[in-house]
Protein backbone atom coordinates (compact mmCIF):
# COMPACT_ATOMS: atom_id res chain seq x y z
CA UNK A 1 0.00 0.00 0.00
CA UNK A 2 2.88 2.44 0.64
CA UNK A 3 4.62 1.83 -2.40
CA UNK A 4 1.42 2.72 -4.25
CA UNK A 5 1.04 5.93 -2.23
CA UNK A 6 5.11 6.60 -3.05
CA UNK A 7 3.87 5.96 -6.40
CA UNK A 8 0.53 8.20 -6.45
CA UNK A 9 3.22 10.81 -5.16
CA UNK A 10 5.78 10.53 -7.31
CA UNK A 11 3.32 10.77 -10.29
CA UNK A 12 2.17 14.37 -9.34
CA UNK A 13 5.90 15.07 -8.47
CA UNK A 14 5.99 17.99 -11.18
CA UNK A 15 8.36 20.65 -11.49
CA UNK A 16 6.32 23.97 -12.39
CA UNK A 17 7.21 27.36 -11.46
CA UNK A 18 4.13 29.64 -9.94
CA UNK A 19 3.30 32.57 -12.32
CA UNK A 20 4.84 35.64 -11.50
CA UNK A 21 3.34 36.72 -8.64
CA UNK A 22 3.34 40.83 -9.56
CA UNK A 23 1.65 40.34 -12.57
CA UNK A 24 -0.95 37.84 -11.28
CA UNK A 25 -1.62 40.10 -8.39
CA UNK A 26 -2.58 42.79 -11.27
CA UNK A 27 -4.37 40.30 -13.60
CA UNK A 28 -6.56 39.37 -10.22
CA UNK A 29 -7.19 43.25 -9.59
CA UNK A 30 -7.95 43.86 -13.26
CA UNK A 31 -9.99 40.87 -13.68
CA UNK A 32 -11.94 41.67 -10.29
CA UNK A 33 -12.56 45.17 -11.73
CA UNK A 34 -14.19 43.79 -15.17
CA UNK A 35 -16.56 41.08 -13.03
CA UNK A 36 -17.72 44.26 -10.97
CA UNK A 37 -18.00 46.48 -14.15
CA UNK A 38 -20.07 43.07 -15.25
CA UNK A 39 -22.50 43.13 -12.57
CA UNK A 40 -22.89 46.52 -12.37
CA UNK A 41 -24.07 46.41 -15.72
CA UNK A 42 -25.99 43.88 -15.01
CA UNK A 43 -27.63 44.82 -11.91
CA UNK A 44 -28.44 48.39 -13.76
CA UNK A 45 -30.18 46.17 -16.49
CA UNK A 46 -32.16 44.49 -14.08
CA UNK A 47 -33.08 47.79 -12.50
CA UNK A 48 -33.71 49.76 -15.60
CA UNK A 49 -35.87 46.56 -17.06
CA UNK A 50 -37.94 46.93 -13.53
CA UNK A 51 -38.50 50.33 -14.27
CA UNK A 52 -39.95 49.79 -17.30
CA UNK A 53 -42.20 47.28 -16.43
CA UNK A 54 -43.31 49.20 -13.33
CA UNK A 55 -44.30 52.06 -15.73
CA UNK A 56 -46.04 50.01 -18.17
CA UNK A 57 -48.38 48.84 -15.24
CA UNK A 58 -48.89 51.58 -14.11
CA UNK A 59 -49.95 53.08 -17.21
CA UNK A 60 -52.05 50.06 -17.81
CA UNK A 61 -53.87 50.62 -14.81
CA UNK A 62 -54.82 54.31 -15.57
CA UNK A 63 -55.91 53.38 -19.61
CA UNK A 64 -60.16 52.44 -19.42
CA UNK A 65 -60.91 48.80 -19.63
CA UNK A 66 -64.44 49.14 -21.53
CA UNK A 67 -63.50 48.13 -25.39
CA UNK A 68 -66.73 50.61 -26.34
CA UNK A 69 -64.93 53.56 -24.29
CA UNK A 70 -61.64 52.81 -26.22
CA UNK A 71 -63.45 52.55 -29.91
CA UNK A 72 -65.60 56.02 -29.12
CA UNK A 73 -62.60 57.59 -28.62
CA UNK A 74 -61.02 56.45 -31.53
CA UNK A 75 -63.94 57.20 -33.82
CA UNK A 76 -63.50 60.72 -32.38
CA UNK A 77 -60.02 61.12 -33.35
CA UNK A 78 -60.39 59.62 -36.50
CA UNK A 79 -63.45 62.49 -37.30
CA UNK A 80 -60.92 65.51 -35.97
CA UNK A 81 -58.32 64.14 -38.64
CA UNK A 82 -61.07 64.15 -41.44
CA UNK A 83 -62.30 67.37 -40.91
CA UNK A 84 -59.09 68.79 -40.72
CA UNK A 85 -58.31 67.82 -44.10
CA UNK A 86 -61.54 68.38 -45.58
CA UNK A 87 -61.25 71.93 -44.66
CA UNK A 88 -57.29 72.18 -45.51
CA UNK A 89 -58.64 70.67 -48.72
CA UNK A 90 -61.22 73.64 -49.38
CA UNK A 91 -59.50 76.01 -48.62
CA UNK A 92 -56.71 75.26 -51.16
CA UNK A 93 -58.95 74.87 -54.00
CA UNK A 94 -60.48 78.08 -53.55
CA UNK A 95 -57.39 79.56 -53.65
CA UNK A 96 -56.48 78.04 -56.81
CA UNK A 97 -59.73 78.97 -58.53
CA UNK A 98 -58.85 82.93 -57.09
CA UNK A 99 -55.28 82.52 -58.33
CA UNK A 100 -56.22 80.77 -61.80
CA UNK A 101 -59.13 82.40 -62.92
CA UNK A 102 -58.76 86.05 -64.91
CA UNK A 103 -62.46 87.09 -63.06
CA UNK A 104 -61.67 87.55 -59.32
CA UNK A 105 -64.96 88.77 -58.46
CA UNK A 106 -66.99 86.31 -60.92
CA UNK A 107 -65.13 83.15 -58.76
CA UNK A 108 -66.27 84.72 -55.88
CA UNK A 109 -69.13 85.29 -56.71
CA UNK A 110 -69.14 81.43 -57.97
CA UNK A 111 -67.90 80.17 -54.23
CA UNK A 112 -70.56 82.41 -52.77
CA UNK A 113 -73.04 80.37 -54.63
CA UNK A 114 -71.66 77.14 -53.69
CA UNK A 115 -71.80 78.43 -50.29
CA UNK A 116 -68.22 77.96 -49.66
CA UNK A 117 -67.94 80.67 -47.06
CA UNK A 118 -71.31 79.20 -45.14
CA UNK A 119 -69.19 76.20 -44.65
CA UNK A 120 -66.02 77.12 -43.93
CA UNK A 121 -67.91 79.64 -41.12
CA UNK A 122 -69.75 76.74 -39.73
CA UNK A 123 -66.60 75.09 -39.66
CA UNK A 124 -64.90 77.90 -37.93
CA UNK B 1 7.13 39.12 8.98
CA UNK B 2 3.15 39.99 9.83
CA UNK B 3 0.76 37.06 10.47
CA UNK B 4 -2.29 36.20 8.05
CA UNK B 5 -4.58 37.13 10.43
CA UNK B 6 -2.73 40.59 10.60
CA UNK B 7 -2.87 41.05 6.84
CA UNK B 8 -6.74 40.39 6.98
CA UNK B 9 -7.16 42.50 9.38
CA UNK B 10 -5.64 45.14 7.79
CA UNK B 11 -7.07 44.12 4.63
CA UNK B 12 -10.47 44.80 6.44
CA UNK B 13 -9.55 48.20 7.85
CA UNK B 14 -9.19 48.89 3.91
CA UNK B 15 -5.50 48.23 2.82
CA UNK B 16 -5.49 46.81 -0.62
CA UNK B 17 -2.33 46.23 -0.18
CA UNK B 18 -2.25 43.42 2.69
CA UNK B 19 -4.40 41.26 0.12
CA UNK B 20 -2.01 41.41 -2.44
CA UNK B 21 0.77 40.02 0.29
CA UNK B 22 -1.95 37.79 1.33
CA UNK B 23 -1.72 36.53 -2.21
CA UNK B 24 1.75 36.58 -3.34
CA UNK B 25 2.64 34.28 0.02
CA UNK B 26 -0.34 31.41 -0.99
CA UNK B 27 -0.15 31.51 -4.51
CA UNK B 28 3.08 28.88 -4.88
CA UNK B 29 1.27 26.67 -2.66
CA UNK B 30 -2.33 27.17 -3.96
CA UNK B 31 -0.84 26.92 -7.96
CA UNK B 32 0.82 23.84 -7.06
CA UNK B 33 -2.35 22.48 -6.38
CA UNK B 34 -3.72 23.02 -8.75
CA UNK B 35 -1.06 22.21 -11.48
CA UNK B 36 -1.16 19.15 -9.81
CA UNK B 37 -5.25 18.51 -10.52
CA UNK B 38 -5.78 19.81 -13.78
CA UNK B 39 -2.20 19.37 -15.47
CA UNK B 40 -2.30 22.59 -17.25
CA UNK B 41 -1.12 25.89 -16.36
CA UNK B 42 -3.59 28.07 -17.69
CA UNK B 43 -6.11 25.97 -16.38
CA UNK B 44 -4.50 26.47 -12.79
CA UNK B 45 -4.10 29.94 -13.09
CA UNK B 46 -7.73 30.53 -13.66
CA UNK B 47 -8.24 28.39 -10.89
CA UNK B 48 -6.05 29.98 -8.50
CA UNK B 49 -7.71 33.33 -9.68
CA UNK B 50 -10.97 32.92 -9.38
CA UNK B 51 -10.03 31.57 -5.49
CA UNK B 52 -8.30 34.58 -4.71
CA UNK B 53 -11.28 36.41 -6.51
CA UNK B 54 -13.50 34.74 -3.76
CA UNK B 55 -11.14 35.24 -0.92
CA UNK B 56 -11.63 39.14 -1.88
CA UNK B 57 -15.15 38.96 -1.41
CA UNK B 58 -15.34 36.35 1.62
CA UNK B 59 -12.48 37.85 3.75
CA UNK B 60 -14.31 41.15 4.47
CA UNK B 61 -16.43 39.47 6.61
CA UNK B 62 -13.47 36.62 7.39
CA UNK B 63 -14.56 36.24 11.47
CA UNK B 64 -11.66 34.05 12.28
CA UNK B 65 -13.22 31.26 13.20
CA UNK B 66 -10.32 29.02 11.50
CA UNK B 67 -6.93 29.39 10.28
CA UNK B 68 -7.14 31.36 6.77
CA UNK B 69 -5.02 28.21 5.13
CA UNK B 70 -7.85 25.89 6.54
CA UNK B 71 -10.41 28.35 5.36
CA UNK B 72 -8.21 28.86 1.79
CA UNK B 73 -7.35 24.69 1.15
CA UNK B 74 -11.38 24.21 1.71
CA UNK B 75 -11.89 26.56 -0.99
CA UNK B 76 -9.53 25.26 -3.20
CA UNK B 77 -10.76 21.57 -2.85
CA UNK B 78 -14.69 23.16 -3.71
CA UNK B 79 -13.02 24.80 -6.91
CA UNK B 80 -10.92 21.53 -7.57
CA UNK B 81 -13.79 19.67 -7.06
CA UNK B 82 -15.99 21.58 -9.72
CA UNK B 83 -13.43 21.49 -12.06
CA UNK B 84 -13.15 18.36 -11.67
CA UNK B 85 -16.94 17.40 -12.19
CA UNK B 86 -17.23 20.04 -15.18
CA UNK B 87 -14.31 17.96 -16.96
CA UNK B 88 -15.97 14.68 -16.77
CA UNK B 89 -18.75 16.19 -18.44
CA UNK B 90 -16.91 17.66 -20.86
CA UNK B 91 -15.31 14.57 -21.27
CA UNK B 92 -18.76 12.48 -21.70
CA UNK B 93 -19.80 15.50 -24.45
CA UNK B 94 -16.09 15.16 -26.34
CA UNK B 95 -15.75 18.98 -25.57
CA UNK B 96 -12.00 18.68 -23.75
CA UNK B 97 -9.04 19.32 -26.36
CA UNK B 98 -5.81 17.57 -25.60
CA UNK B 99 -4.18 17.92 -22.42
CA UNK B 100 -0.68 20.34 -22.93
CA UNK B 101 2.17 18.17 -22.00
CA UNK B 102 4.37 21.34 -21.21
CA UNK B 103 3.85 21.23 -17.51
CA UNK B 104 4.98 18.27 -16.78
CA UNK B 105 8.64 16.86 -15.84
CA UNK B 106 9.26 14.72 -18.68
CA UNK B 107 11.88 13.26 -16.89
CA UNK B 108 10.06 11.54 -13.75
CA UNK B 109 8.56 7.90 -15.96
CA UNK B 110 5.49 6.62 -14.09
CA UNK B 111 3.73 2.89 -14.78
CA UNK B 112 0.10 5.32 -15.87
CA UNK B 113 -0.53 8.53 -17.07
CA UNK B 114 -1.48 11.72 -14.77
CA UNK B 115 -4.77 11.84 -16.28
CA UNK B 116 -5.91 8.32 -16.05
CA UNK B 117 -5.04 9.30 -12.78
CA UNK B 118 -7.33 12.03 -12.36
CA UNK B 119 -9.71 10.35 -14.34
CA UNK B 120 -9.44 7.23 -11.26
CA UNK B 121 -9.82 9.97 -8.89
CA UNK B 122 -12.53 12.03 -9.97
CA UNK B 123 -14.45 8.74 -10.01
CA UNK B 124 -14.25 8.42 -6.28
CA UNK B 125 -17.06 8.94 -4.01
CA UNK B 126 -16.75 13.11 -2.56
CA UNK B 127 -15.13 12.22 0.80
CA UNK B 128 -12.45 10.30 -0.30
CA UNK B 129 -12.03 12.11 -3.61
CA UNK B 130 -11.14 15.19 -0.96
CA UNK B 131 -8.91 13.58 1.06
CA UNK B 132 -7.14 11.70 -1.46
CA UNK B 133 -6.50 15.54 -3.15
CA UNK B 134 -5.57 17.28 0.10
CA UNK B 135 -3.33 14.41 1.20
CA UNK B 136 -1.67 13.87 -2.12
CA UNK B 137 -2.26 17.46 -4.14
CA UNK B 138 -1.67 19.34 -0.79
CA UNK B 139 0.39 16.89 0.95
CA UNK B 140 -1.54 18.08 3.99
CA UNK B 141 -1.64 15.92 7.38
CA UNK B 142 -4.91 14.36 8.81
CA UNK B 143 -5.19 16.44 11.05
CA UNK B 144 -5.74 19.39 9.23
CA UNK B 145 -7.77 17.78 6.25
CA UNK B 146 -10.55 16.75 9.10
CA UNK B 147 -10.68 20.28 9.89
CA UNK B 148 -11.03 21.37 6.66
CA UNK B 149 -13.82 18.73 6.00
CA UNK B 150 -15.46 19.12 9.06
CA UNK B 151 -14.85 15.66 9.75
CA UNK B 152 -12.90 13.34 12.27
CA UNK B 153 -9.24 12.53 11.58
CA UNK B 154 -10.15 8.84 12.00
CA UNK B 155 -12.93 9.57 8.98
CA UNK B 156 -9.99 11.03 6.75
CA UNK B 157 -7.80 8.36 7.65
CA UNK B 158 -10.60 5.57 6.82
CA UNK B 159 -11.41 7.59 3.82
CA UNK B 160 -8.10 8.06 2.21
CA UNK B 161 -7.33 4.52 2.86
CA UNK B 162 -10.78 3.28 1.07
CA UNK B 163 -9.53 5.52 -1.77
CA UNK B 164 -5.98 3.99 -2.01
CA UNK B 165 -7.15 0.89 -1.95
CA UNK B 166 -10.14 1.74 -5.22
CA UNK B 167 -7.30 3.34 -6.87
CA UNK B 168 -5.18 0.98 -6.82
CA UNK B 169 -7.38 -1.54 -7.97
CA UNK B 170 -8.29 0.69 -11.19
CA UNK B 171 -5.02 1.71 -11.84
CA UNK B 172 -3.45 -1.31 -11.58
CA UNK B 173 -6.13 -3.59 -13.56
CA UNK B 174 -6.03 -0.72 -15.86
Amino acid sequence: MHDFETRLKESLNLKNTAPDADSFVADLHSERAKRNSARNQFLNGIIAGALVVSLGIFTASQLGTNPAELMVYDSFEMMNIDDRAEEEFLTEMAVYYLEQSEDMWGTLAFLEDTDFFTVMLEEL
Amino acid sequence: MKSDTELIEEFQNGNEESFNELVKRHLPNTYGFFIKVCQNEMDAEDLAQDVFLKMHRALKNFRFQSAFTTYLYRANTNMANSYIRNKRWRGLLNLDDTPESGAWDTSHETDWRRQELWDAVAKLPKLQRNVVMMRIAQELPFKEIAAILNTTESSAKTSYHYAVKTLKVWLEDA
